[in-house]
Order: C-alpha cells, then sequence, then structure tokens
C-alpha cells in the first residue's frame, strides 16, 4: 500500500520511464525506418517529460519575477534544458528524415530487411 | 584578451566554418588558403591554450558573468590544452591531404571545422549539459561528413552511425536529468561536492545514473558491445573522415566520460557499484574481441576500422584501472594512437586511390610500386604492434605498468597476448607488400601518387617515430594532468 502511494506521487517519473522504454523497444524491435524514428521521438519525449517533472513544483507559476509579490516560482532550469534538448531532437530527427529519404531512392523501400538482402545481393 | 581565450578558440573554429562556403561562392581559387591559413591559427591558438593551462593551472571561464551555480562553466586545464592541441594538429594535416587530394566542396571544410570546434567544446565543458550540447553538434557533423561521400554504402553506414548514436545521446541526456534531480547542480564541480550526500540517500539512481553514462557513452566511445556502427561508418566513409572520426573523436568522448568519472563519482561509487571491474571487462573483451574481427577481415578499410574497436579498448582499460600510470598509459595511448591511425588511414586512402583495390590479397607487391606511402603504413602498423622504439610500445608499457600497480596480472596477459594479435593482423598485410609478386596474369597499374598527397602521411609516419624517441615531451603535460585528476 505504502509502495503504491508513493508511486502515485511520483507517477510522472514512473511515466516518463515507461515512455522510455517503449521509445527504445520500438525502435530496437521494428525493421521499418520511419516506425524507428517514431521510437527515438518518443524516448527523446520521454525524457524531456523527466526533465520538466524535476523542477516542478505545485501550483507554482512561471518565474517572472514581478516587484514586491512573494510567489513559488517553478524551477526555469530543467525548462531550459528541454527547450535546448528540443532543438537538439528536432535536428537529429530532421537529419535522419533526410538520410531515410536517401536510402528509400536508392533501395526503393524502407524496410532494414529487405535492404540489407538488397546490399547483400549487390555485393556477391 | 588571454582571458576569453578558451571561448575565443571555439568562436573561432566556429566563424572560420562558417566563412568558407561564403569564400568559396564568391571566389573559388581562395578557398584552400584560407582553410590551410585556418587551420594554421587554430593551432597556434591551442598552443596557447596549452601554455596558458600549463602556466596558470586549471582555469575556469563563465561566459556572461555568471557565477558557477547559475550559469556555464569552461574549463582549461592540461587535459583540454593538450587533447585541443594534438586535436588542432591532427586536423591540420588531414586538411592538408584534403586539399592535396583537391576536393572542391567547401561544405566538406566548413563541416571539418564545425567538428572541430564541437571537439574543442567537449574537452573544455565543465558543465554536463554543456557537454551534451556539444557532442550532439559533434554526431550531426560526424554523420554529415560520412554521408557527404553519397554512395549507398556511405548513406548506410551514416544512418547506423545517427540512430545508434541517437539512443546514447538519449541515455545520455536522461542521466543528466537524474544527476540534476538528485544533487541540483550542473556544474561537475558543484554535484562533486554533493555527491557524498546522494551516494547515502539515493544510491539506487546513481546506480541508474552510472548505468545510463555507461551504455551512452559506450555507444559513443564504441567500446566492445556497443561497437557494431563502427565497421560500416568507418569503411564506408570518405578517407580523411574516417581518418579523423577514428584517430580522435571517439577517444574524445573518452576523456569526456572519464572526466565526469574521476571528478564527480571517484573514489565514493565503488561502494555502490563495482565500476572498475565492469569498464576493465568491457575492455579487455574489446581489446581481444577487436582484433579477432581484425583478422578475419578481408577489407583493407574494415580491418583498420575493427583494429579502432580494439585500440578504444585500451584507452578505456587505462582509465578503467585508476592508478597513476594506467592514466598515464591511457593519455598517452590517446596522443599516439592519433598519430599512427590517421597515417594508417591516410594511407590506405592513398593505396585504394592509386590502385582501385579495397582487398589485402590483392595488395601483393605494392611495397616496390608505392615505396612512400607504404614505408609510412609499415613505420605506423610496427609502432601499433608495439616494436620498442616506436610510439605505440610506451602507451602499452605504461598500461602494463598501471595494471601491475592495480594488481591485475591478467590484464597484462591480455595487452601481450593483443599486441601478437595486432602482429597477426598488420603484418600480413606488410609481407605481402613487399615480399610477395603479384600473380600472373594479377599484375596491376598504380597511378602516380602525388607528392602532396603522401607528404602529410610521412609527416604523420614521422611523428610516429618522434613520439617514441621524444616520449618525455609528451609526458610532462600528462603528468601535471594526472596528478589534477588522481588528486581530485
Amino acid at each position: 500500500m505504502h509502495i503504491m502511494v508513493r508511486l502515485f506521487a511520483n507517477i510522472h517519473y514512473f511515466v516518463s520511464l515507461c515512455l522510455f522504454l517503449i521509445g527504445f523497444y520500438t525502435l530496437l524491435s521494428n525493421s521499418n525506418l520511419i516506425k524507428k524514428m517514431i521510437g527515438l521521438n518518443i524516448m527523446d519525449t520521454a525524457v524531456f517529460l523527466f526533465l520538466v517533472s524535476v523542477g516542478y513544483i505545485k501550483g507554482g507559476k512561471a518565474p517572472i519575477i514581478k516587484n514586491g509579490l512573494d510567489v513559488v516560482y517553478v524551477n526555469p532550469l530543467p525548462q531550459a534544458l528541454v527547450l535546448t534538448g528540443i532543438v537538439v531532437s528536432f535536428s537529429i530527427s530532421v537529419f535522419a528524415f533526410a538520410l531515410i529519404i536517401k536510402l528509400y531512392t536508392i533501395y526503393n523501400s524502407l524496410d532494414t530487411v529487405e535492404i540489407m538482402k538488397i546490399r547483400s545481393k549487390n555485393d556477391a | 584578451m588571454l582571458k576569453h581565450l578558451p571561448v575565443f578558440l571555439v568562436l573561432f573554429q566556429l566563424i572560420t566554418a562558417i566563412i568558407i562556403p561564403l569564400i568559396h561562392s564568391l571566389k573559388k581559387q581562395l578557398t584552400p588558403v584560407v582553410v590551410l591559413s585556418g587551420g594554421l591559427i587554430n593551432i597556434l591558438l591551442s598552443i596557447l591554450c596549452l601554455y596558458r593551462a600549463l602556466e596558470a593551472g586549471p582555469l575556469f571561464y563563465y561566459p556572461g558573468g555568471w557565477e558557477a551555480h547559475l550559469g556555464i562553466a569552461i574549463i582549461l586545464d592540461p587535459i583540454a590544452g593538450l587533447m585541443v592541441t594534438l586535436f588542432s594538429v591532427i586536423f591540420f594535416i588531414i586538411l592538408c591531404y584534403i586539399v592535396g587530394v583537391g576536393r572542391d566542396e567547401s561544405w566538406y571544410y566548413c563541416l571539418f571545422f564545425l567538428l572541430c570546434a564541437s571537439m574543442s567544446g567537449i574537452v573544455m565543458a565543465f558543465d554536463i549539459f554543456n557537454l551534451f550540447v556539444f557532442m550532439e553538434i559533434s554526431l550531426i557533423t560526424s554523420v554529415a561528413l560520412i554521408a557527404i561521400k553519397n554512395t549507398a554504402s556511405a548513406i548506410d553506414g551514416a544512418f547506423k552511425y545517427l540512430i545508434i548514436n541517437a539512443i546514447g545521446s538519449g541515455c545520455i541526456l536522461l542521466g543528466i536529468g537524474m544527476l540534476y534531480q538528485i544533487t541540483g547542480f550542473l556544474n561537475l564541480g558543484w554535484i562533486a561536492s554533493m555527491i557524498d550526500r546522494a551516494l547515502i540517500l539515493y544510491p539506487h539512481v546513481l546506480t541508474g545514473v552510472l548505468g545510463l553514462f555507461v551504455v551512452g557513452f559506450g555507444i559513443k566511445m564504441a567500446i566492445f558491445p556497443l561497437h557494431v556502427w563502427l565497421p560500416d561508418a568507418y569503411s564506408a566513409a570518405p578517407v580523411p573522415t574516417s581518418a579523423l572520426l577514428s584517430s580522435l573523436v571517439t577517444k574524445i568522448y573518452g576523456i569526456a566520460f572519464f572526466r565526469i568519472i574521476y571528478i564527480v563519482f571517484f573514489p565514493g561509487i565503488s561502494h555502490v557499484v563495482p565500476l572498475g571491474s565492469i569498464l576493465k571487462i568491457m575492455a579487455a573483451l574489446a581489446i581481444l574481441l577487436g582484433s579477432f574481427f581484425a583478422i578475419t577481415q578481408v577489407d583493407l578499410m574494415r580491418m583498420l576500422a575493427y583494429s579502432s574497436v580494439a585500440q578504444i579498448g585500451y584507452i578505456v582499460l587505462g582509465f578503467s584501472l585508476f592508478t597513476g600510470s594506467g592514466l598515464k598509459g591511457a593519455f598517452l595511448h590517446i596522443i599516439n594512437y592519433a598519430f599512427m591511425k590517421s597515417t594508417m588511414f591516410l594511407a590506405a586512402g592513398n593505396i585504394i586511390r592509386s590502385t582501385g583495390r579495397r582487398d589485402i590479397k590483392n595488395l601483393d607487391g605494392l611495397g616496390s610500386k608505392m615505396p612512400v606511402t607504404f614505408t609510412a603504413f609499415t613505420i605506423a602498423a610496427l609502432a601499433m604492434i608495439g616494436i620498442p622504439p616506436l610510439n605505440g610500445f610506451f602507451s602499452k608499457w605504461y598500461l602494463v605498468l598501471g595494471s601491475l600497480e592495480a594488481n591485475e596480472p591478467v590484464l597484462v596477459v591480455i595487452i601481450i597476448l593483443s599486441s601478437l594479435l595486432n602482429a597477426a593482423y598488420y603484418l600480413p598485410v606488410i609481407v605481402r607488400a613487399y615480399f610477395y609478386k603479384p600473380a600472373a596474369g594479377e599484375e596491376f597499374k598504380v597511378k602516380v601518387v602525388e607528392p602532396k598527397m603522401y607528404i602529410p602521411v610521412v609527416i604523420l609516419g614521422l611523428s610516429c617515430i618522434l613520439l617514441g624517441l621524444g616520449v618525455n615531451w609528451p609526458l610532462k603535460v600528462i603528468n601535471r594532468s594526472v596528478t589534477l585528476l588522481m588528486g581530485g
């Protein structure tokens, strides 16, 4: 019972860990290149959820200082990290999709297994 | 002015990267001049960095003037100075080679300088998130440097590189988040000051962080079970790219990883996780199996790529011994290896370019036809095996001493056995080239290699000998770095 209560209080960490593993599994188990990329994006999003929830305070306001008011602020640093992380993950996704387009024009397939077959046929 | 040196170095490399395509579009003939002078100024700035670091000890720089616990910290210590200098020298020689080959692509130079900037950023970062951002820049630029060849195998290798390294990045970012959660800081020094409390309160979270870091950095360093992306990428990439990536980039990740381990986790972590033994086992497996894979390869470039897997094992082994000599060996091997491997990749590039052959068994009798290139290749291969006057011997010597200091006689056996294995895949190439005659009907034409293409290779090969004879010079700087890391 005690464990359940603590788990419920920290549900966002648990969810982000689950999402991370789902993304990881999708990335490893699917042979379709687009699905691999979707898995990678889920993984990155899970990390962002984790980072944002690290800095979140219940009832906290946006960290903008107004004169004379004593308000509880959420921690702005993880949000800045997430912002940078989103930019990084966006650029990696775009680059990967550009490479996928190239691979598709070369092999006419998006499936890694088929691409491997075509490659080994070309080598032989 | 001198105060801003660390930032100025990275900024200079970034600005050069942007200027090169602009100049190329305005006046094509000027591009090589700008590239080479950029490389030279880069060397001068890096040597100045090293000099400052040795003279004034570790220097901290805070961009924007924010204090360490709020802002970003950049460190200029002997390790950073040494790595920046090494990187700029190898970088310049490889640039000379590219100019000699006559690649008319301004984007290639641009990406090279971007990669250089991100490498300097990684070794000087004292803030883990800053480190992460620089690692992502280097990931994207190195993938672009492979994909720029635009052949089917290069695109394939580049995609594999990108997606597997992106998993590593995700793991590292999650680890950084967890470390921030339990310590409240991103600055390595501040994390280290909080780590004792965290070790008592959250040992399981720290175990998770370490696991994520080992997997993430392990993928980026290509340590043995996580090396699968490396051979495809390096064998398909353009020759200068594989020379630079193999000789330096993966090792710089190693420096970043072990800087975190030494500053933050060492020695308290050993009560929670047997980190040293895990890394030692991974390194030993990498050394042995990397060499075994290399022996079975028929393609010259793939053989060199697998040999990289084996060599990163030595470096990880040296760092994970946690002794003075082991650390000396690791740093020395990073320096020596950079010269040996770039010699071999560039020489192999010359061989493939002038014969059009990649298979080892087709290289019979090449030694007399390409004497200069092959001499450089031979010197580097002998250095890699560890023949005494050459530089590879000294790094292995210190690694063996370190293993003895750490009371690990098995590792000594592994290091000596692996030298034998190195000989087993490098010597056949040399013997075939010098002593075999090409079979009847198999004689082939060799295009003449121009001096501007073999001079960079010769310079690198000679520095293998020079670094062997003058091993005391790098050791002076390395000793400072070692006391810095071991002193905590």
